[in-house]
């Protein structure tokens, strides 16, 4: 089922006045598809699922789910009557209740109510999805957090919703257990080709579960697009840095060539970079490229590739890679180095790097 | 609210904006609309009736009258006189006491420590009246138990007395009183601050290389004098409260009490005087409430510094050698002094057909006669009765409002919610005796007089649902702060409504919260003096009241009686309550 939202706005109440939670969404969700909000805390991600879930009231702007409007200026639908699951940061999994009544919850809410039998076995079947039906009548305070996890899910999916909303349902796992359960959680919605919403404050959760995703900041979507687009071409400095690492210099542009390659002018020399159109000779314009992207040599030789000279100020062995901090003026670098590399801290080197894999962005 | 604010689909007028509004509020409206109607308009009438002369129901218009004549009687400035010194000076005594048992509970090796911590709890469960009646046995000039072992114990010096040489009937005897029956509360007050002291602080002083009395004085006292002092003001204020023990050992004496001075007003003198009974009861509120204002400023104040931790460790422990067993006794003493030796004295006169002191010759007559006696007596039955309903609906009354009202406060977003709750907590800063006046005045008048609850059971309960709404709110806003909100949120995306959702997941796990509520309620209701005395008829006599009766008509035994029977359904019940409220809030009761 889609799921449209448009102009949402969404202002509280602060103590200093008002607080502009949501200032002009806009996103369109295909059915079956995985969407991720991803932001740093206060962007307004949560905010917006749950208006979309009807926890919140929109201040202006429209929901539409399905065909049906769920907000907007003359209607609100309460979050009982939507056609939703919801897994919640805390899992609120209510503790006066066994993981069974948790997860047949949903159920007994719908009218006509089902048969007891009908019950049973629904909720058998949704316990089965996430391997918890032998846990059924555990009382939930004797949960650990990824059974909790996975009870939250079930609840969420037991009324099979047209919708799927997850605030944040790894964020309170350790780093084991969330990748395990991150591969575990897509592959089940994939399965079940529900229309799911994810928001998340952890770009490596977003570029590994979405199809798409929108990068959120002050309560407004920055970008919009696959997780290898938005790494490749991000569209401004912020989610340049906010997905992924990144290294930043200022530069001048100076001519677009016939190749789509530009030449830009920085103090550390001359650059041939990928430009985005609609930039005019004379712009200042920051140059991105990601760590991963630079190589390090002790020689200066190579053909159609971008060269700074500089000099390794620490590097740090880290079990896959090598992270390494270097000074190329006054500016610092970060680069990512196999570990059978032999470069040492203090060494003199050069760093080469692909144009296409500089990002050239207006200057903010 | 969020699943029952649903705007129909049309456009909205201004009006139909206002409507739905109120509508969608209904439930807000309605429960305040009922707790103006119960807290602020007897206060309200209260103060109209104090510029009004005559019966309050036929009002000889507005006047100064009342004012001019209570400002001008000395009787008020001695009672007012007699309130600041005796609470001042108790105040002191229960300071000096509580501080003393906490600093030997929490920073000593004093044996048997959770012997002496149910020692001290004890007194909590005998009703004030109780514990000034036992005294008044054991204390009174001629009679008074221990006043004959005394002279007794003077003769063999040959000194020889013909009465005392103790009077409870005296200042002397109320500060003894007041001053012994505060220590409970704040010894619960400062232990806390006693146990959560970071040691780390002396420690830095000593190696610092001060001595340990230097260390004691310049570290520990100060660090804790905040919490000393706040629990002095909240004592002193209590005490400037207290009814019971000026009502059994000060009147029979002359000695008035702001609080007694009012029941003597609108209830004892006669004619009663309505309008000088008001005017002592808004200055005693103004008074009291700008003491409150005073201590929550202080507590403010001491917070700022707080240096009392949370983690829970056990600080330094101080030996005491071979005074460990003396400051046990202590505790010992206190609690013969607060509960044995009233209950034995009050127990003793339950036996007998009519009052005398313990000797070989009245153990003679002793029976258990009266604890059958008690039931053929008219009424008995009726009193019981009263006070078993009293106590179920002020109980549930109380919980279920506070509930509402919490839940309003707490998880909606309704505008004037922060007010509701200041509301519902200033009749906590108001003595029980002015709630009752207030009561008094406000059904005795148009329009609530056509009600027609004056004298019943109803407007008792309405004055303690009034005094213990405060506490109920406040058990029920920190219980709901502890449900996340996320709990109920999810009922809501499974399909629930907000009622639902109210009874099948808020309410379910608040349930321990309510339900110790409730007891605390109904416990209090059980020993609740001051208002069904002041509002008592002979419809509505309730045990305590019972009690007073036959305690002024002279009938020492059945008061006794009743007065045993009270304590020995009061301890377990308080005890128990405690260990709930403790272990449902962490709050202190």
């Amino acid at each position: 089922m889609r799921v449209k939202v448009s102009g949402l706005t969404k202002t509280f109440e602060a103590v200093d006045g008002l607080a502009h939670a949501l200032q002009g969404v806009d996103f369109e969700v295909q059915p079956s598809e995985f969407y991720t909000l991803l932001g740093p805390s206060g962007c307004g991600k949560s905010t917006t699922l749950r208006c979309i879930a009807g926890l919140e009231r929109p201040t202006s702007g429209e929901i539409i789910i399905g065909d049906r409007v769920v907000a907007s200026s003359s209607t609100f639908v309460p979050p009982n009557e939507r056609p939703i699951g919801m897994v919640f940061q805390s899992y609120a999994i209510w503790p006066h209740m066994t993981v069974f009544k948790n997860v047949a919850f949903p159920l007994k809410q719908a009218r006509p109510r089902p048969a007891a039998n009908e019950i049973k076995r629904r909720v058998t079947e949704a316990l089965a999805l996430v391997q918890m039906e032998h846990l059924a009548d555990r009382p939930a305070p004797y949960l650990s957090g990824g059974q909790q996890q996975r009870v939250a899910l079930a609840r969420a999916l037991v009324s099979k919703p047209q919708v799927l909303l997850l605030d944040e349902p790894l964020s309170n796992l350790d780093a084991k257990l969330r990748e395990e359960l991150r591969l575990e959680l897509k592959e089940l919605v994939r399965r079940l080709g529900i229309t799911t919403l994810y928001v998340t404050h952890d770009q490596i959760e977003a570029l590994a579960m979405s199809d798409r995703i929108a990068v959120m900041l002050n309560g407004k979507i920055l970008q919009e697009s696959t997780p290898k687009d938005l790494y490749l071409h991000p569209k401004s400095k912020f989610v340049a840095q906010f997905v992924g690492q990144v290294n930043f210099f200022e530069g001048t542009l100076a001519e677009e060539s016939a190749s789509g390659l530009a030449s830009i002018a920085t103090e550390h020399g001359k650059l041939s970079c990928l430009v985005t159109p609609g930039l005019a000779p004379g712009a200042k314009v920051w140059v991105t490229v990601r760590p991963e992207s630079i190589a390090l040599s002790r020689d200066g030789n190579r053909q159609e590739m971008n060269v700074f000279k500089g000099k390794i100020v620490k590097a740090i062995f880290l079990g896959d890679i090598i992270d390494c901090q270097i000074q190329v003026g006054k500016q610092p670098f970060r680069a990512k180095l196999p570990v059978t590399s032999d470069l040492a801290e203090g060494e003199e080197i050069y760093l080469h790097f692909n144009p296409k894999a500089c990002v050239v962005l207006q200057h903010d | 609210m969020p699943a029952s604010t649903k705007t129909a689909a049309f456009t909205p007028s201004r009006v139909f904006g206002l409507w739905s509004q109120v509508r969608s509020n209904l439930f807000l409206v309605l429960v305040t609309a009922f707790l103006l109607l119960l807290i602020l308009v007897p206060l309200v009438r209260l103060i109209l009736s104090s510029f009004q002369l005559g019966h309050p129901a036929m009002p000889e218009g507005w006047t100064l009258q009342n004012y001019i004549a209570a400002y001008a009687l000395p009787t008020f400035y001695r009672a007012l006189g007699t309130t600041v010194v005796l609470s001042a000076v108790s105040t002191l005594i229960t300071l000096a006491i509580a501080i003393l048992f906490a600093w030997l509970v929490e920073r000593t090796d004093m044996p048997f420590r959770n012997l002496a911590w149910t020692l001290i709890l004890i007194p909590m469960a005998i009703p004030g009246v109780l514990f000034a009646l036992g005294w008044a046995l054991l204390l009174s000039p001629k009679t008074g138990t221990m006043n004959i072992v005394l002279r007794a114990a003077l003769e063999l010096f040959g000194v020889r007395l013909s009465e005392g040489p103790l009077n409870i009937y005296s200042l002397g005897g109320l500060i003894f009183l007041d001053g012994l029956r505060g220590v409970t509360t704040i010894f619960l007050m400062i232990v806390g601050a006693f146990r959560m002291m970071d040691p780390s602080l002396e420690e830095a002083a000593r190696v610092s290389r001060a001595s340990p009395a230097g260390t004691f004085f310049q570290v520990t006292l100060p660090v804790l004098l905040p919490a000393v002092l706040t629990a002095g003001m909240y004592e002193f204020v209590s005490s400037m409260e207290s009814f019971e023990a000026p009502l059994a050992v000060g009147l029979p004496a002359g000695i008035f009490v702001l609080s007694t001075l009012i029941y003597f007003t609108v209830r004892l003198q006669a004619p009663v005087d309505y309008g000088l009974g008001s005017v002592f009861g808004v200055t005693y509120m103004v008074l009291l409430l700008f003491l409150l204002w005073a201590y929550r400023r202080a507590v403010r104040y001491g917070e700022r510094y707080t240096t009392v931790t949370g983690k829970g460790y056990r600080p330094r422990v101080i030996a005491l050698g071979k005074w460990r067993y003396p400051a046990l006794g202590m505790f010992l003493i206190y609690f013969v002094l607060t509960v044995l030796a009233p209950f034995a004295i009050l127990f003793w006169a339950s036996l007998l057909p009519s009052y005398r002191p313990p000797s070989l010759e009245a153990l003679g007559v002793v029976s258990l006669r009266n604890y059958w006696e008690i039931f053929s007596r008219p009424h008995f039955l009726a009193v019981v009765g009263n006070t078993l309903v009293l106590m179920a609906i002020a109980a549930s009354a109380t919980m279920l409002l506070a509930f509402f009202v919490s839940w309003i406060v707490v998880r909606t977003k309704v505008r004037g919610r922060a007010l509701l709750d200041s509301l519902l907590f200033l009749p906590h800063s108001i003595p029980g005796i002015v709630v009752a006046l207030a009561m008094i005045m406000a059904y005795l008048t148009p329009p609530l007089s056509y009600l027609k609850i004056y004298g019943t059971l109803w407007i008792v309960t309405m004055g303690l649902i009034v005094t213990y709404i405060a506490f109920g709110t406040r058990l029920m806003n920190s219980s709901i702060i502890q449900i996340q909100k996320e709990l109920e949120e999810a009922a809501y995306v499974c399909g629930a409504t907000s009622t639902k959702t109210l009874l099948a997941i808020t309410l379910p796990l608040l349930f321990p919260a309510f339900a110790a509520g409730w007891i605390w309620v109904a416990v209090h209701a059980l020993r609740a003096f001051s208002i069904p005395l002041m509002l008592a008829s002979k419809r509505n006599e309730v045990f305590s009241v019972l009690m007073w009766q036959y305690w002024s008509d002279g009938d020492v035994a059945l008061a006794s009686t009743l007065g045993v029977l009270l304590m020995i359904t009061l301890i377990p019940l308080t005890l128990l309550m405690r260990r709930f409220i403790v272990q449902v809030s962490g709050q202190q009761s």
